[in-house]
């Protein structure tokens, strides 16, 4: 029964979505008025709704109730509880319900969060969740029910894909799905504002925070999906520009550009079109990542396979929701002039030409991904566009934002002083040229036009820092006053500006270990039998043995290697594995990982054979990471400064005002 | 379905209720009055920031200045408080959606149909094997007896009784498990050796790989007439393209057999394949042999070929070749010496079956 229930529950939050949609519109009419506030209290009820719904399906998949034909066809008996519990969001239909609950949750933040927004305004970004809500609940339950049932009910399930029983994916698409879907707030409250026709500087103080929301959870959630990657794939990547990698990429560059340009709006009443215009494309690409992901259109391992049928259905939804967001826009557009005036050199001007830059950047991978896919719909011909493309067109451009951000960040709003700014900031230039040539030189083998771009590629990510600590330093007056008044002042900074010293600070640090990871990596293989060894980046790998372990639903065979500085100074032990997993009766390799303060020892353990002399030999593969760890530790550093900025006091005006606040004010 | 429609008229209560507190504990406001709170509040937020000396006094004054600029701006455009909702009204939008909810649900659901929690299946198994164990499909009679494995961890009779059901229900993997555990405990009966190799067999799609053929070994040596370790043998012979010993291997399991047991049927189509299967591999050996030649030759004058690498290796392996195996194993190796990655590449690509390459 409480698989029916949770059916019940969703189609009643179908029928609520539906109904907060229509509340609003219908307010107009006078039997209906005052109708509009009802949206407050269904957005509270069909998330209610959600979060039952969805505890039926954990309950079914922790119960193992194989009459769910959702959980028959992801589940086992012997899988592990964290992965019964992953299970639920691990395939198509159950990742739809998250994405419905996370959807719906959005909805009901936004009547709990938002005291402080105007009643019409509120109401209307309601109804526009609504719509979306009605859509995606409506997809997920008359296409996609996770509850749907089978009968009779099979006697075990089929497990989920070994590659997916994993504690980081376990929490990747949640995370993400918080990021995409936390665009459709930012998405709302534009259709929402040009239904209104008004669209002022506050309106971008309370887009702002949902976006910050949602490009953190974003980054998180990109950031565990390529840590997933790197070491479950066993490729030793972490970003292959796969396409349903860039498909979570759009969104999130869509979401950079807004943050910006909403910066500017709130501040300076300016950009008015352009910042509507990004936050309904954030979202749009969010609905194009769900749908790429889910139509079939691609092979992927991150995609679901699944029915064209609903990929149509998806790319319906899809067109609806954003033709009639851009529609609007289209026509709304010309009237939203922006009063906010800027000299050429200003910190406005910096942020529109980050933004172009964004943009740019955004469109080459947009191209990069829909290119090869559009020209198999049209021709038939297939074509793969890979990291060249992607390192000639995303690099650059990327490079150029790069390069302009200190420099954005310490010009002055309105008219700045140019010189003044270039001069604040050369000495923070010349050390980041000194870190980015020392730090090349101990790596050999790299051509010259390799070192060029690898000593620039450094130089940027120093450059962010520095430039960073730059400004931390003017902020504080460091070195102008005594410890205690900079020590003060530091204190007295808002965690707005915190957050985005610590943002651009762990771009930086993102850009310092993509760039030295990419041209200083080193890989070597080798077929190994016991006592054998084999050297990577300074260190000796030896071979000690195979081990044979049941785990709890897999079959392992383990490499036990020692790892030594050529010194003969030990580093670590590693044990790659490779698991067979008899429910899917698939074989996947576990990677072994030595971590040392930045670098990683990356072992992959491939199939046995005999060597010559008869012996039983493996196949290991050891890779050396340098500076790997800051590819990981970057965006973590961005989302915690998304986070800080999300805390600033004055962001949370006219969003998170609590009902005594209101009272103590005379309401 | 009464007890459903019972809990789902009081699930949708419940959801509702949240709407109605909700709603309840909000009075309508008038957006100057939330305005003014707003502002006042900011105001407020500004005003300790500076006492505490974390803003300077001109950045105060200007966040002030913004605050009462908004307020005014506020003042000009605030819209009236919303008007009341009708109870009446609310109350029957509620019965619509409750009801429009539920008439959806007959459509989509199944109403009645029960869950069926794994543990509760199993219980019922478990009742049904005390008392109807023929009435109880191989999988289930697997799942209780895998239940009770604590109680018989020495007990071979019991790891072998569960391995053929796991091996009836498809559950080879297990069922080799549990079937290697039985003649752990009692190596003696060929019989036991004989369904172990068959379940490696089966695991394998068919193929009997080295742990499966000493299994048969074990079986053969216990008893030589086992008839299963006969016919396996038979198997592996043909396999092997020995067929000859095949062939007296198959008559002997065919002479065990009494006439009308149907497993005689089976005997003799292996038999007749086997004619067949001599033929097939004189022809596809001497096909094999012929790329291999070219291969070789092409590789030779043109050796930056990582596809034709691979896909020499495979030929040596299928034609049982270790010699001409080793050597083109060295020859990729010098080839692509300055890049591991290559070679690992390759060596993945030659463990494709053959029909089944990509690239």
């Amino acid at each position: 029964m409480i698989a029916e229930l949770g059916t019940f529950c969703l189609t009643l939050a179908f029928v609520l979505s539906v109904a907060q949609a229509l509340v609003v519109p219908a307010s107009k009419l006078k039997l209906f008025a005052g109708f509009a506030r009802l949206s407050e209290g269904l957005s509270l009820s069909a998330a209610v709704a959600a979060v039952l719904s969805f505890a039926a399906l954990l309950y079914a998949f922790l119960a193992s109730d194989f009459s769910v034909a959702n959980v028959a066809a992801n589940s086992h008996t012997s899988k592990p509880l964290l992965y019964k519990i992953s299970g639920a969001w691990g395939s198509h239909e159950g990742s739809m319900l998250l994405w419905c609950l996370i959807l719906l949750s959005f909805s009901a933040m936004v009547t709990l969060l938002g005291a402080g927004l105007p009643d019409s305004l509120k109401h209307k970004v309601l109804a526009v969740q609504g719509v979306l809500g009605a859509m995606f609940t409506g997809f997920t339950l008359f296409s996609s029910n996770p509850l749907a049932r089978v009968y009779p009910a099979p006697f075990e399930g089929k497990s989920l894909n070994p590659m997916l029983q994993d504690p980081a994916l376990a929490f990747h698409p949640p995370l993400l799905y918080l990021g995409y879907v936390g665009f459709s707030v930012v998405f709302s409250f534009a259709v929402a504002a040009l239904i209104e026709g008004r669209i002022d500087r506050a309106w971008a103080r309370y887009v702002r925070p949902w976006t910050l929301l949602a490009w953190s959870f974003l980054t998180v959630g990109i950031t565990l999906g390529s840590f997933w990657a790197y070491y479950e794939l066993g490729w030793g990547g972490w970003w292959f520009w796969d396409p349903v990698e860039n498909a979570s990429l759009m969104p999130w560059l869509a979401g950079t550009a807004l943050l910006h340009a909403a910066i500017v709006m709130e501040k300076r009443d300016a950009l008015k079109a352009w910042t509507v215009f990004l936050a309904l494309l954030a979202f749009t690409f969010s609905m194009m990542g769900a749908f790429l992901v889910r139509s079939g259109v691609l092979t992927s391992v991150h995609a679901f396979a699944v029915d064209p049928q609903r990929g149509i259905l998806l790319l319906i939804i899809l067109f609806v929701t954003s033709g009639l967001g851009f529609t609007l826009y289209a026509l709304r557009s010309r009237a939203l002039g922006s009063s906010g005036v800027f000299a050429p050199v200003s910190r406005e001007s910096a942020l529109v030409v980050n933004n172009l830059l964004l943009f740019a950047a955004l469109s080459s991978v947009c191209l990069g991904t829909l290119y090869p896919l559009l020209m198999e719909a049209t021709t038939g011909k297939t074509i793969s566009v890979g990291e060249p493309y992607y390192l000639l067109t995303f690099g650059p451009i990327m490079g150029a934002a790069l390069l302009l951000a200190p420099l954005a960040i310490l010009l002055s709003w309105k008219r700045a002083d140019l010189k003044g700014v270039v001069q604040r900031l050369a000495a923070a230039f010349g050390v980041s040229v000194v870190c980015a040539v020392v730090a090349t030189l101990g790596v050999k083998g790299i051509d010259v036009g390799g070192r060029i771009v690898f000593i620039l590629g450094l130089l940027l990510g120093f450059w962010l820092i520095f430039g960073s600590f730059k400004m931390l330093a003017d902020r504080v007056g460091l070195f102008k006053g005594t410890v205690t008044e900079s020590r003060r002042r530091f204190m007295g900074l808002a965690l707005g500006t915190h957050g985005m010293i610590l943002a651009h600070i762990g771009l930086g640090v993102f850009v310092l270990g993509a760039t030295f990871e990419g041209h200083a990596r080193l890989s070597t293989a080798a077929s190994l039998s016991a006592g054998k060894s084999l050297t990577v980046g300074g260190y000796e790998v030896i071979f000690d043995g195979i081990r044979r372990y049941d785990g709890p639903n897999f079959l392992a065979e383990a490499a036990d290697l020692t790892l030594r500085r050529k010194s003969g100074q030990p580093v670590c032990d590693a044990a790659p594995e490779r698991r067979f997993y008899p429910a899917s009766r698939q074989t996947m390799s576990e990677v072994a990982i030595c971590f040392t303060p930045l670098n990683d020892l990356y072992f992959v353990l491939g199939e046995s054979s005999l060597n010559a002399a008869g012996q039983p030999q493996w196949q290991v593969r050891a890779l050396y990471n340098p500076w790997v760890r800051l590819i990981f530790a970057g965006p973590l550093l961005m989302a915690l400064g998304g986070i800080l900025s999300l805390l600033d006091r004055r962001l949370r005006l006219g969003v998170a005002t609590s009902s005594k606040a209101l009272k103590e004010g005379g309401a | 379905m009464i007890l459903f429609s019972v809990i789902a008229a009081a699930l949708s209560g419940a959801v509702f209720a949240v709407a109605v507190l909700w709603l309840k504990g909000r009075a309508p406001v008038s957006d100057l009055s939330r305005g003014k709170a707003l502002y006042a509040r900011f105001v407020d937020d500004v005003d300790r920031r500076l006492e505490r000396g974390q803003i300077e006094a001109d950045l105060a004054l200007e966040e002030k200045a913004e605050a009462g600029r908004a307020l005014l701006k506020a003042a000009r455009d605030h819209g009236e408080a919303t008007a009341p909702l009708k109870p009446a009204v609310v109350m029957a939008g509620a019965a619509v959606v409750a009801a429009l909810s539920f008439g959806l649900y007959v459509v989509v659901g199944m109403p009645g149909y029960p869950d069926q929690p794994y543990a509760q299946r199993l219980a019922a198994w478990t009742a049904m094997a005390q008392t109807n164990p023929d009435a109880l499909p191989p999988k289930p009679m697997s799942e209780v007896l895998k239940a009770r494995a604590d109680d018989h961890k020495n007990d071979a009779g019991y790891w072998q009784q569960l391995g053929r059901h796991q091996v009836m229900a498809g559950d080879y993997f297990d069922g080799a498990r549990s079937l290697e555990t039985s003649v752990r405990l009692d190596p003696k009966r060929a019989e036991g050796w004989s369904d172990f190799g068959e379940a490696l067999v089966l695991a394998a799609d068919g193929v009997a790989d080295d742990s499966a053929r000493k299994a048969f070994a074990e079986a053969l040596m216990r008893d030589p007439n086992d008839i299963s370790g006969l016919y396996y043998t038979a198997r592996i012979l043909r396999d092997d393209g020995r067929f000859d010993e095949a062939k007296v291997a198959f008559d002997k399991v065919s002479a065990q057999l009494p006439v009308g047991d149907p497993r005689r049927e089976t005997i003799a189509a292996d038999m007749a394949s086997l004619d067949e299967a001599r033929a097939t591999q004189g022809q596809v050996s001497a096909q094999i042999q012929g790329m291999v030649d070219n291969l070789s030759a092409r590789l030779k004058t043109e050796p930056n070929d990582p596809d034709g690498w691979a896909r020499l290796l495979r030929a040596h392996r299928v034609l049982k070749d270790q010699t001409a195996e080793a050597q083109t194993l060295s020859a990729i190796r010098a080839q692509y010496k300055n890049n591991p990655d290559q070679v690992a590449a390759i060596l993945d690509k030659a463990k494709a079956p053959v029909g089944r390459e990509s690239g």
